[in-house]
C-alpha cells in the first residue's frame, strides 16, 4: 500500500511540473496508519469452543475482598456466567463438572513481570532472546518475536494458578521495546496467545543495568546521569516525530477535503499535491504512542530515588507510568505511589544481588497496601511463577508481623486483580465476576498454604492444567524424554 | 513470647522453654515438653522436666519448638551484594584456573553480614558455606548465625567441612567446556594427592615429578584423600552422578553429591552407595541441559530409594527460603518428619555436627519456636536460640521497614 501511494504521488508530482491537471480521479493512498499498531491484527487461529464448565463446592475467592462458601461457578463461552451459592447457579446438562467440595477456587493469577519464551529453559546462549543489546534504546523491538511457546517453563507456571503474563524485554536497555500480554494456552506462537486488545506496553529501565552494560562498553549511559539522557532525547525525538505525523494528518485532512470539493464542484480550486508523508521510524512511532497513552509505561526501577526521577521525566516528556517493576525501595515512597496512582511489582523477598536491591523489606507490598498504593507481586522468574501465591503469602506474612491489618484477600489482589489494573485490562480478568474471562483456579486448599496446588486451571474456559493428568505435556521440549516415561 | 522475654536477648544461663509441641528429630515428637537449656546446651528434654529455680522460663503455648535449621548449601558469609566484586568473595576472578582447593570459605565468612540476621529470622541457625567459582572451588566452611552482639560471633565459623568440586556444566567452563577434560583434571588432582600423601618429603625434596597444583591444593586434597574430609560434588545429570559415584568408590573417598537435578534416575545407585545428597526441592526445570529431566519430587524419589537427602535453597540472600522449600518437598509427597530431618539432623551429621540438628539432652542449644507449622508462610520464628543464647528475630530489613512505616505514619495495630 505504501508503495502503490508513493507511486501515485510520484507520478502526479511530475504531472504537475508539466501543466495543471484536474485532481486524481482516485484519492491517493495514505500510509496505512501514522503508526503501526500491531495489536490490531486478527488472531491467526482463534481458539476452539470450550465445554460450559460448572464447578461446584469449595470456598470461592471473588477476589474483590469477598469469599463464597460452598459456592459455584459456571464457566462458558470462555467467559464466566454466573458466581453464587451452590444451587444459585444454573447447572447445564451438557457441563464439565468439577467437584470442588473441600477445595478454593480462584481467579487465574497474573504476572506482570516474566522473561518465559523470551529467555527459555534451557538457559544456553542460543536461548537468550530478551535483551537487543545493540543500542541503549530499541523501542522498535517486540518482546513477542522473540517468544519461544515451547519453553518448559510455561506449563510448569499453569501448573501453579497462573493463566495471564507480560512478557517484557531484559532490562540491558534504558529502553528496551515492547513488552506484550498473553494468555496461557498450549499453543503455537505469541501472536496466537496474545491476550485480545491488551495494550502492548513498554519496558524501560533504571538504574545498574544500562549503565553498566554500555559503561562497560566505553558508551552512554555510563551512569545514572547518561540513563536518563538517553530517555530524554529518545522521548524528545518522539515528541518532534508526532508532531510530523499530526502535521501530515493535518495537511492531509485538508488536501482530502480540497479533493472532495474538487471532485464535487469542477469550478472548485484544484487541491495541491498530496503532502508527503514522514518517513516511518519504528522506533518513534512506539515512543508516540507511549506519549499518546496508547502503549503503557512498565519501568525496570529498584530505588526509591530513581523512581521520583522517573515521574519527574514522565511530567517533563508527557507520558503516564503504569508501574515501577522490581520496586525494591517502593515502600519508602509509597505515599507518592498512592498519590500518583502508580504501580508497584515488587519480590517478597527478593534483594542483595546489586546495590539497588540492598534495601528491601519482605513488608514492602504490604507497607504499599496499607498507604492505599496498588502493589501486584511479580515474579521476574521461571521458579517464582510456580509459586505466586506463596510469594504473596510470605509478603502479606512480614505485613502482618510489622502489625499491618491485612488480610488473605488482601495478598490475593496482590497476584490478580492489581496486576490486572497495571497491564490495563482489569476490566476482563482478576476478579471472578459475571462477564469476565473464564480465568479460573481450583486449588486443593487454601492458595497462600505452601501445601496447596492447583487441581484444575481453566483459560478462556479451557481446561488447560489438571493435576491428575500431567502427562498431558505442553513442551516438545520435553516430549519423548525420560522425564515423561520413567514413573518411579 | 511476651514483651518481656525480648528483654532477655542477648542473655544466657538458663531457660526453660515450656508446653512445647517438642519436634525432637532424633526421636518422637513430644505434646506439652518442657526442654531444659543451660549454657551452651540442652539439658534436659520430656513432659516432667524440672525446672530450676533461677531459669527463665519462655511459654512456648503448645506451639512447635524445632532445631535450628540448617542450611547446607550456600554463599551467605562470602557475599554482600552479588555484583559487587569487592563485597563477594564467592565470586573469585583468578582466571581460568580449574583447581582452587585452596581457597577456604573460612578464611572469608563474615558472621557479621546483614544476610545473617535475614536468614535467621526465618529460623536458619547454621549454614554450610560452598565455594562454587572453579572446577574444584574450594574448601567449605560450617557458620553458626548468631547477632553481631554474641559472645559468639567471633567464633562461629568454622572449617573446613568439606572440598568442594563442581562437576557442572558450569564447571566444565574452567575445564576445556568439556566434561572429559574436567573429568582428566579431577583424576589427576586426586591421583596426584595420593602420591602427596604417601611422598611427602620427596615432595619436599623436590624429587618428586611436578604436579601442577600448588602445595596448599594437595594440602587441601590430602584431607580428602585421608578420609579426614567428604568430597562435596555439585553435579546434575545423571550419567555425571554415576560417573561421580565410581570414581569415588574406587578412590575410596567420602561423598556428599549436592543438586542432582537427575538424581532420581539413578537413586538406587545412589543410595547402594550410601551417598548424601543435598536437592533443592524448587529446581524442577530443565535450567540446562544437564538438568533436562529435573522434576517437582526428586527428593521425595530419593527419599524413598533409601538416600539420605538434605534440603537446600542453594541461595546467599534467600537463604531463608530454606522453610518453603522444605513445605514444597512435603506437598510433593516427602514425609513430613523426613524433610524437618533433612533441614536438621541429616545435615548435621553429614557435616560432623551430631550435637546440633537435634532436640535431646547433650544436643547443642539452636532452638526455634514456631508460631505455626514451620513450612507455611503464615508462620514465623518467634523466638531463635543458637548455642543456647537468645538472639534478636530481627534485622537490617525489619529496621528498614520500621522506620519508613513511622515515616509514612503508618500504625502498627497490633
Amino acid at each position: 500500500m505504501v508503495t502503490r501511494g508513493l507511486g501515485f504521488f510520484l507520478i502526479g508530482a511530475a504531472a504537475c511540473a508539466a501543466s495543471p491537471e484536474p485532481a486524481p480521479e482516485e484519492l491517493p493512498d495514505r500510509i496505512p496508519t501514522p503508526y503501526a499498531r500491531p495489536a490490531e491484527e486478527a488472531v491467526l487461529e482463534p481458539l476452539p469452543a470450550a465445554r460450559p464448565v460448572l464447578i461446584e463446592g469449595g470456598t470461592i475467592w471473588v477476589g474483590d475482598g469477598t469469599r463464597i462458601e460452598d459456592g459455584a461457578v459456571l464457566l462458558a463461552d470462555g467467559r464466566v456466567q454466573a458466581v453464587g451459592r451452590r444451587g444459585q447457579v444454573s447447572e447445564p446438562d451438557e457441563a464439565f463438572r468439577v467437584d470442588a467440595q473441600g477445595r478454593h477456587v480462584t481467579p487465574g493469577l497474573v504476572d506482570t513481570h516474566s522473561h518465559m519464551g523470551v529467555y527459555p529453559q534451557p538457559g544456553v546462549a542460543a536461548h537468550a532472546d530478551g535483551n537487543e543489546m545493540t543500542d541503549p534504546t530499541t523501542p522498535y523491538v517486540f518482546s513477542e518475536h522473540a517468544f519461544w511457546p515451547q519453553d518448559p517453563a510455561i506449563e510448569a507456571a499453569v501448573a501453579g494458578g497462573v493463566t495471564t503474563i507480560q512478557v517484557l524485554p531484559g532490562s540491558g536497555n534504558v529502553i528496551g521495546g515492547r513488552s506484550v500480554t498473553l494468555k496461557l494456552h498450549p499453543r503455537r506462537s505469541a501472536r496466537v496467545m496474545r491476550f485480545p486488545g491488551a495494550p502492548f506496553g513498554l519496558k524501560m529501565a533504571c538504574g545498574e543495568n544500562p549503565k553498566r552494560v554500555y559503561g562497560s562498553r566505553g558508551q552512554q549511559p555510563m551512569s545514572r546521569m547518561g540513563n536518563i539522557y538517553k530517555l530524554r532525547e529518545a522521548f524528545l525525538r518522539a515528541r518532534e516525530y508526532r508532531h510530523r505525523i499530526r502535521q501530515y494528518s493535518k495537511e492531509r485532512a485538508e488536501y482530502e477535503e480540497a479533493w472532495e470539493k474538487a471532485q464535487a464542484d469542477p469550478t472548485a480550486p484544484k487541491p495541491k499535491d498530496p503532502p508527503n508523508p514522514p518517513k516511518r521510524d519504528l522506533g518513534l512511532e512506539t515512543l508516540a504512542d507511549v506519549l499518546d497513552g496508547e502503549i503503557r509505561v512498565h519501568i525496570h526501577c529498584y530505588r526509591a530515588d530513581e523512581m521520583v526521577q522517573m515521574l519527574a521525566l514522565a511530567d517533563e516528556l508527557g507520558f503516564e507510568i503504569s508501574t515501577f517493576h522490581h520496586a525494591v525501595e517502593a515502600y519508602k515512597i509509597a505515599d507518592v505511589l498512592a498519590d500518583r496512582d502508580v504501580h508497584a511489582a515488587v519480590w517478597a523477598d527478593w534483594w542483595g544481588f546489586k546495590v539497588e536491591a540492598y534495601d528491601t523489606t519482605p513488608a514492602n507490598a504490604a507497607i504499599l497496601a496499607a498507604a492505599g498504593a496498588t502493589p501486584n507481586v511479580h515474579s521476574d522468574s521461571p521458579i517464582g511463577i510456580q509459586r505466586l501465591s506463596h510469594e504473596a503469602a510470605k509478603a502479606l506474612a512480614a505485613g502482618r508481623r510489622m502489625g499491618l491489618d491485612l488480610d488473605e484477600d488482601d495478598a490475593l489482589r496482590w497476584i490478580t486483580l492489581n496486576p490486572a489494573k497495571a497491564l490495563g485490562i482489569d476490566d476482563r480478568v482478576g476478579t471472578l465476576e459475571r462477564g469476565k474471562m473464564a480465568d479460573v483456579v481450583v486449588w486443593t486448599g487454601s492458595p497462600f498454604s505452601i501445601y496447596s496446588e492447583p487441581t484444575h486451571v481453566f483459560v478462556d474456559g479451557h481446561l488447560e492444567y489438571e493435576r491428575d493428568r500431567p502427562s498431558r505435556r505442553w513442551s516438545d521440549f520435553l516430549r519423548g524424554t525420560a522425564v515423561e516415561e520413567v514413573k518411579p | 513470647m511476651n514483651a518481656a522475654t525480648f528483654l532477655l536477648a542477648w542473655s544466657t544461663g538458663a531457660f526453660a522453654f515450656v508446653d512445647c509441641e517438642v519436634r525432637t528429630v532424633g526421636g518422637p515428637t513430644l505434646a506439652r515438653a518442657t526442654v531444659l537449656v543451660e549454657g551452651s546446651r540442652i539439658r534436659r528434654v520430656g513432659p516432667d522436666a524440672t525446672v530450676p529455680a533461677g531459669t527463665q522460663k519462655i511459654s512456648c503455648d503448645g506451639r512447635v519448638l524445632t532445631p535450628g535449621l540448617i542450611e547446607p548449601d550456600t554463599d551467605l558469609g562470602l557475599v554482600e551484594i552479588g555484583l559487587e566484586p569487592l563485597s563477594n568473595d564467592a565470586d573469585v576472578q583468578v582466571g581460568d584456573d580449574p583447581v582452587r582447593a585452596s581457597l577456604r570459605a573460612r578464611d572469608a565468612a563474615d558472621p557479621r553480614s546483614t544476610l545473617v540476621g535475614v536468614a535467621r529470622r526465618q529460623g536458619v541457625t547454621s549454614v554450610v558455606i560452598v565455594p562454587r567459582a572453579g572446577l574444584v572451588t574450594g574448601q567449605a566452611a560450617w557458620m553458626d548465625l548468631v547477632g553481631v552482639r554474641s559472645i559468639h560471633v567471633d567464633d562461629a565459623v568454622s572449617g573446613p567441612a568439606g572440598l568442594v568440586v563442581n562437576h557442572t556444566e558450569d564447571g566444565a567452563q574452567f575445564a576445556g567446556m568439556s566434561r572429559l577434560v574436567a573429568f582428566a583434571h579431577l583424576r589427576e588432582f586426586l591421583d596426584d594427592a595420593k602420591t602427596f600423601v604417601s611422598n611427602r618429603s620427596a615432595y619436599v625434596r623436590r624429587s618428586l615429578y611436578a604436579m601442577p597444583w600448588s602445595r596448599l591444593d594437595l594440602e587441601a586434597a590430602a584431607e580428602v584423600v585421608r578420609r579426614r574430609q567428604p568430597l562435596l560434588v555439585r553435579v546434575h545429570r545423571a550419567a555425571d552422578i554415576v560417573a561421580v559415584l565410581d570414581w569415588a568408590r574406587s578412590s575410596r573417598l567420602d561423598l556428599v553429591l549436592l543438586g542432582v537435578s537427575e538424581g532420581w534416575m539413578v537413586a538406587d545407585q545412589i543410595a547402594e552407595a550410601g551417598v548424601p545428597v543435598v536437592v533443592n526441592p524448587f529446581a524442577n526445570l530443565p535450567f540446562h541441559f544437564e538438568a533436562r529431566h529435573a522434576r517437582s519430587d526428586n527428593a521425595t524419589i530419593l527419599d524413598r530409594a533409601g538416600v539420605q537427602v538434605m534440603l537446600s535453597s542453594s541461595a546467599s540472600h534467600r537463604a531463608g527460603t530454606l522453610r518453603f522449600r522444605a513445605g514444597t518437598a512435603v506437598r510433593e509427597g516427602l514425609d513430613p518428619d523426613r524433610a524437618l530431618a533433612a533441614i536438621t539432623r541429616i545435615p548435621a551429621q553429614v557435616f560432623g555436627r551430631p550435637d546440633l540438628g537435634v532436640i535431646e539432652a547433650g544436643a547443642t542449644a539452636n532452638l526455634v519456636l514456631w508460631t505455626g507449622d514451620p513450612f507455611e508462610p503464615a508462620s514465623h520464628a518467634d523466638v531463635v536460640m543458637v548455642r543456647g543464647e537468645m538472639q534478636p528475630v530481627k534485622s537490617r530489613q525489619t529496621a528498614l521497614a520500621e522506620h519508613h512505616m513511622r515515616r509514612l505514619g503508618l500504625e502498627d495495630s497490633r
